[in-house]
């Protein structure tokens, strides 16, 4: 092209080069940032803790396929690069049915041993979260059923398998609402499964499982 | 001679008044006076293993023969939900499972399936802790786990008030007959469980019965799904933190048989009503009874439901069977009864007294 100089020509390949490099370190910058910022990622039963689980953890998936349940899926970008390709729990697509209902299956199938056997022998149902717990489930009483509209529903007690983890309040009296039994969510003896939110049926979840309490194992070969 | 009048009218008021409340207790008492139960009633047995009072209240009712003919696929409806043993009162007991299957078979079935869409998944595993997997393959019949989308198809509910539409199991339309086989049990929400709640063990989607109503959804739901025969396992009823439990267990020891869905459920809740559990009762707790009622399904009024009810010892040959109205309190005749000796009485007495004016007067 007449008139175009060799510096010109330069100038443009930088600026592309430039504000495509900007782009890719903006983008891990700010999922960084926003992992930071965030509770952990809901995990699967015996993951080690987020530190060694994020360095050890070889995102194979292996585990997705080994859950009965469908509830493990590949973590996304959306919750940073670092936690790319690893396993969360997701309530609202399956539960954790537990080792202490016999399946283990995703502990099993882990080649790099993030998550590790747990034993729960001798432990009653509501003593879980001593040993087990994968995080706490929350209840929004501005959506709950029994809460918001006074009308009985309890599908996340109904299916919940830990005995206290959710309790009720109210159901004695007389007159229109009163018989209405509202769910109480105890976190101490969550497990954080996630069937409650699996079971809840508002949309969106008046019941949701987080990773907050989480007892995280150590990493052993 | 204005006395004359006003002494006859009263004689003539206290005679005719003694009549007709005679009348009404001659008319009132042949609907109680069958005196052995038939097709239509309400049994309840008791005093027997699991095993003797199916048997036993499935024989006050005609045999199984009367529900179950040569050749026919029979479905049975258990409550398998709950990843509990047996025993703790959230699911049917197995052994009054299997002994329902036992008599589908021998009145003739072909082919006897059990199946639920159990609320712990996967169906597969809580089958197996629950023990109902065993007890349908034990005596050959197959348990189906209801969990997958293509297990069920639409059905439209066109006289129903909330509920229009509801995917039901396909196992339920290919079936000839269903068999409802709950477990009597407390339940958080609604109050209690019984056959017509059970039922939602045939649906897919549970979480809008649960977002529209249970109550209204419940009772919809009876309008679509109608079973040919309701037999309660009222053994070892879970009284408190059902559905699931761990609560506590009552030993009513025995099984309530019926064809009526709705006089079942409501025959059956007495049973622990009247040991003072509030839960029990019909009133804004269990209200899908009243409204199953009113959508013509069945007989919802408790009086009416204990008049067809009977209770029989299925240690007795022939068991004599009297109502159990007598234990929910006074029989339905005893007003009528009581207001019929009073007026007669009265008016004697008015005679009487009338008699010796008149004499004293003359």
């Amino acid at each position: 092209m007449p008139g175009s100089t060799p510096f010109d020509a330069m100038t443009r390949r930088q600026f592309i080069t430039t504000v495509g490099a900007g782009a890719v370190v903006s983008i891990m910058g700010a999922s960084l940032a926003r992992t930071s910022a965030r509770d952990p990622v809901l995990r699967p039963p015996g993951a080690v803790d987020e530190e060694a689980f994020l360095s050890l953890c070889a995102r194979c998936g292996r585990c997705i396929p080994a859950c009965p349940n469908s509830a493990l899926r590949l973590q996304g970008l959306d919750n940073g690069l670092q936690n790319l390709m690893t396993p969360k729990l997701v309530p609202s697509k399956g539960y954790c049915i537990m080792p202490v209902n016999g399946c283990e299956n995703c502990i099993r199938a882990c080649p790099t041993k993030v998550l590790q056997p747990i034993s729960l022998e001798g432990l009653s149902s509501n003593q879980l979260s001593s040993r087990l717990k994968m995080g706490t489930a929350s209840v929004d009483t501005r959506i709950c059923i029994p809460y918001a509209l006074k009308q009985p529903c309890l599908a996340c007690k109904e299916i919940c398998p830990v005995e206290g983890a959710i309790t009720t309040k109210g159901g004695e009296g007389q007159g229109p609402g009163a018989a209405v039994r509202r769910p109480v969510f105890n976190n101490e003896v969550c497990v954080g499964c996630g069937a409650c939110e699996n079971a809840c049926p508002t949309a969106p979840k008046a019941v949701t499982v987080s990773s907050k309490g989480a007892k995280r194992t150590e990493w052993r070969a | 001679m204005q006395a004359t009048m006003r002494r006859l009218s009263r004689r003539r008021f206290l005679e005719v008044g003694a009549a007709a409340s005679f009348l009404a207790l001659l008319s009132e008492k042949p609907s109680t006076a069958q005196s052995t139960p038939g097709s239509g009633s309400i049994v309840i047995a008791r005093n027997g293993t699991p095993s003797e009072l199916v048997s036993g209240a499935v024989k006050s009712l005609g045999g199984m023969d009367t529900f179950v003919g040569a050749g026919d696929v029979v479905l049975l409806k258990p409550n398998a939900s709950f990843s509990v043993p047996a025993g703790t009162g959230a699911n049917t007991s197995p052994g009054i499972a299997s002994t329902v299957a036992r008599l589908a078979f021998e009145a003739g079935a072909s082919k006897v399936i059990m199946a639920d869409h159990t609320i712990n998944k996967p169906g597969a595993l809580t089958v197996q802790i629950n023990g109902l997997r065993e007890a349908a393959e034990g005596c050959g019949a197959e348990f189906l786990v209801l969990q997958q989308e293509s297990d069920f198809e639409t059905m439209d509910l066109d006289q129903a008030r909330t509920l229009r539409k509801v995917d039901v199991a396909k196992a339920y339309t290919e079936s000839d007959v269903l068999i409802n086989l709950p477990v009597l049990k407390h339940h958080d929400a609604t109050g209690s469980s019984v056959g017509l709640k059970g039922l939602m063990g045939l649906v897919y989607d549970r979480t809008v019965f649960h977002r529209d109503g249970l109550d209204a959804t419940i009772a919809d739901l009876s309008l679509g799904i109608r079973p040919n025969l309701t037999i309660v396992d009222a053994t070892k009823t879970l009284v408190t933190n059902g559905p699931r439990g761990p609560g506590e267990l009552v030993d009513i020891g025995k099984v309530v048989a019926g064809v009526d869905p709705v006089a079942v459920d409501v025959a059956s809740m007495a049973l622990a009503y009247s040991l003072g559990y509030a839960d029990f009762g019909i009133d804004d707790r269990n209200a899908y009874v009243r409204i199953a009622g009113e959508l013509g399904v069945g007989e919802s009024d408790p009086s009416s439901v204990l008049a067809k009810t009977f209770e029989v010892d299925v240690k007795e040959e022939v068991s004599p069977s009297e109502p159990s109205t007598k234990k929910a309190g006074m029989p339905a005749w005893m007003p009528y009864a009581s207001l019929s000796v009073a007026s007669v009485a009265l008016g004697l007495a008015a005679m009487i007294y009338d008699r010796r004016k008149t004499r004293d007067a003359g």
